[in-house]
């Protein structure tokens, strides 16, 4: 599904991450590591928004090569989510749905799942970071991607959106979503059928 | 109180000079480079000889003054400048004096030009008109006291949504051409007043000066090198606000040639003021073909500017050094008399290059310390 080569992210000549190789295919996936190893930075590149060296491919699409193609099918929820204060969740999923060609279906089951309702036409300026955090996940789920990669995904937001979160995960897995998850704590995704554990640790992923 | 005034000069004072040194180099190199000491001595003569010409003066500096005092309204909602509400439990007096600084430091660049130019036109015999400046150089600092003062008061600006924004929220969901539209309107007003009034001033100016000497086609192009990097400032607003709040537009599977007429809709927009300006105070005699070419080349400049932020990412502090360069190379094509259109493509093929190379290279650098490796 995923295939990185010779990846190497550096900023200003220092590395800040390095992995020579790393194959991942269907499954759920969980990155873990320290605040501040890298994790945020492996997976923004991943999901094609930052520079870097060397090859990654999701499938048959290579992320620069394939650039409108890859991008189709791998969706990323931040960690910690910064959007326009001016705008409302719902302006953001509606861009962001139809970019990623989301139908309205898909939409209004997300905003009810995640329970974004009650706040979906404030500007996110007037938002708690749990609401934040439901929203970014929302986006995080838009469309018809074959890699989610949810950054944190649990923290800020409470024990409901949490399980939901959870039933979410394993049901687009079951129709064969891949999803990279992480976290610092050890506790959160015992609860998934987890593939494989990923440490981000001294610049490089290694499989624990 | 010299600690406060300590705090506030490194805080407040230091830190607009240090982001806004590109804009005052900019500033000093168009009115020293352009006109010459003596240039300014008899436009001082001149202006303090005209109330009409004097009030457009004041009006300017008064520009400026909302410049400084939005900067430092900002600041205070800052979370790492939450501190300087402090200054509320100092006795009112101590507070103006310590306002009364950051206010006059901050006023000095004008205050010095106008030293410079009243100290002439005093020597001209424009006494009335020079106690008249000093009057407004004095009383304008105790307006951004009094907003200061405002906004130490009302630490949290209340932010209810008003009930027809509701409204709007509700009916549509906002377009993505509004997204920086809106970023300015609402969160950096001052730079598109600021902006607009300068480069709507500048079409203004070079349409209606056209007819009146032997200028030919290249005084309106040099007022079209003006307006387009007269924008350098709100693109690379442009540039911060996607890669900071907007980053995920990069996870987005839109092809190059989208997001290319995306940023062409969002840069037509943006001169649309201009446009109508241009358009309003067309000279007579000049072909509509060169209208056009006009309006290729102002979008050419904004084309360039964003194709070179994504090449190489600026801090605000060098971006007008690097912007008077790139100025100065299209002035001496102009001169040249270039035609217009083959400047335009020449300029919009060198953006629209730096675009298609880099968009997904570009990286946005928030500060040096970030250059560092962060401990495991």
């Amino acid at each position: 599904m995923i295939q990185v080569r010779n990846l190497r992210k550096s900023y200003g000549g220092h590395t800040v991450l390095q992995v020579p190789q790393l194959d991942l295919g269907n499954g759920i996936y969980w990155f873990k590591g320290a605040n501040g190893s890298g994790k945020t930075t492996f997976f923004r590149t991943l999901a094609g928004m930052l520079p870097f060296e060397g090859d990654i491919r999701l499938a048959e699409w290579d992320i620069r090569r394939d650039a409108t193609h890859y991008r189709l099918h791998i969706n990323y929820g931040e960690a910690e989510p910064d959007y326009p204060e001016f705008l409302t969740a719902n302006d953001l999923i509606r861009f962001v749905g139809k970019a990623k060609r989301a139908s309205d279906a898909q939409i209004a089951h997300l905003i009810e799942t995640l329970g974004i309702e009650p706040f979906l036409y404030q500007t996110t300026g007037t938002y708690s970071s749990g609401m934040l955090k439901k929203t970014s996940l929302a986006l995080a789920f838009l469309g018809d991607p074959k890699v989610i990669i949810l950054d944190e995904p649990l923290i800020t937001i409470d024990d409901a959106t949490v399980q939901k979160v959870y039933e979410l995960v394993r049901d687009l897995y079951a129709r064969g979503v891949t999803f990279l998850l992480s976290s610092h704590q050890d506790f959160l995704f015992e609860s998934l059928p987890i593939t494989a554990l990923y440490q981000v640790k001294n610049q490089t992923i290694t499989v624990v | 109180m010299l600690h406060i005034f300590n705090v506030l000069r490194k805080t407040l004072v230091v830190e607009y000079y240090r982001l806004n040194v590109g804009f005052l180099f900019l500033i000093a190199m168009f009115a020293f480079g352009i006109l010459r000491p003596e240039d300014h001595i008899a436009l001082a003569a001149y202006i303090f000889a005209n109330p009409l010409l004097l009030s457009l003066m004041f009006g300017l500096w008064a520009l400026y003054h909302l410049k400084i005092t939005y900067f430092v309204r900002q600041r205070l909602l800052w979370d790492s400048h939450e501190f300087l509400y402090f200054l509320r439990l100092l006795p009112p007096f101590q507070r103006m004096l310590a306002w009364l600084y950051v206010q006059w430091m901050l006023w000095l660049p004008v205050m010095m030009y106008a030293g410079f130019v009243g100290k002439y036109a005093w020597s001209f015999g424009q006494q009335k008109a020079v106690i008249a400046t000093a009057l407004y150089l004095f009383l304008m600092p105790f307006l951004g006291i009094w907003a200061y003062e405002h906004r130490l008061v009302r630490p949290n600006p209340d932010t209810r949504i008003k009930a027809w924004s509701q409204y709007l929220n509700r009916r549509f969901a906002k377009p993505y051409w509004s997204f920086f539209l809106l970023y300015l309107f609402k969160q950096n007003p001052v730079l598109l007043l600021l902006t607009k009034v300068f480069t709507c001033g500048v079409v203004v100016a070079v349409c209606k000066l056209y007819p009146t000497d032997t200028y030919d086609e290249r005084l309106l192009s040099l007022g079209a090198l003006t307006v387009g990097m007269g924008h350098s400032f709100m693109l690379l607003h442009l540039y911060e606000f996607e890669h900071l709040q907007l980053l995920t537009l990069r996870n987005f599977p839109f092809t190059l040639w989208q997001r290319f007429g995306q940023y062409s809709a969002l840069f037509g927009l943006l001169l649309l003021p201009e446009v109508i300006f241009f358009v309003r105070y067309f000279p007579q005699g000049v072909h509509w073909m060169y209208g056009l070419g006009w309006l290729a080349l102002t979008m050419a400049l904004l084309w360039m500017v964003f194709g070179r932020f994504q090449q190489k990412h600026y801090l605000m502090d060098t971006l007008l050094r690097h912007g008077f360069y790139a100025f100065i190379a299209v002035f001496f094509a102009v001169m040249f008399k270039t035609p217009v259109l083959i400047l335009a493509g020449t300029v919009l093929g060198l953006g629209v290059y730096w675009f298609w190379r880099f968009y997904y290279t570009a990286e946005y650098i928030v500060h040096e310390d970030a250059l560092r490796l962060r401990p495991e």
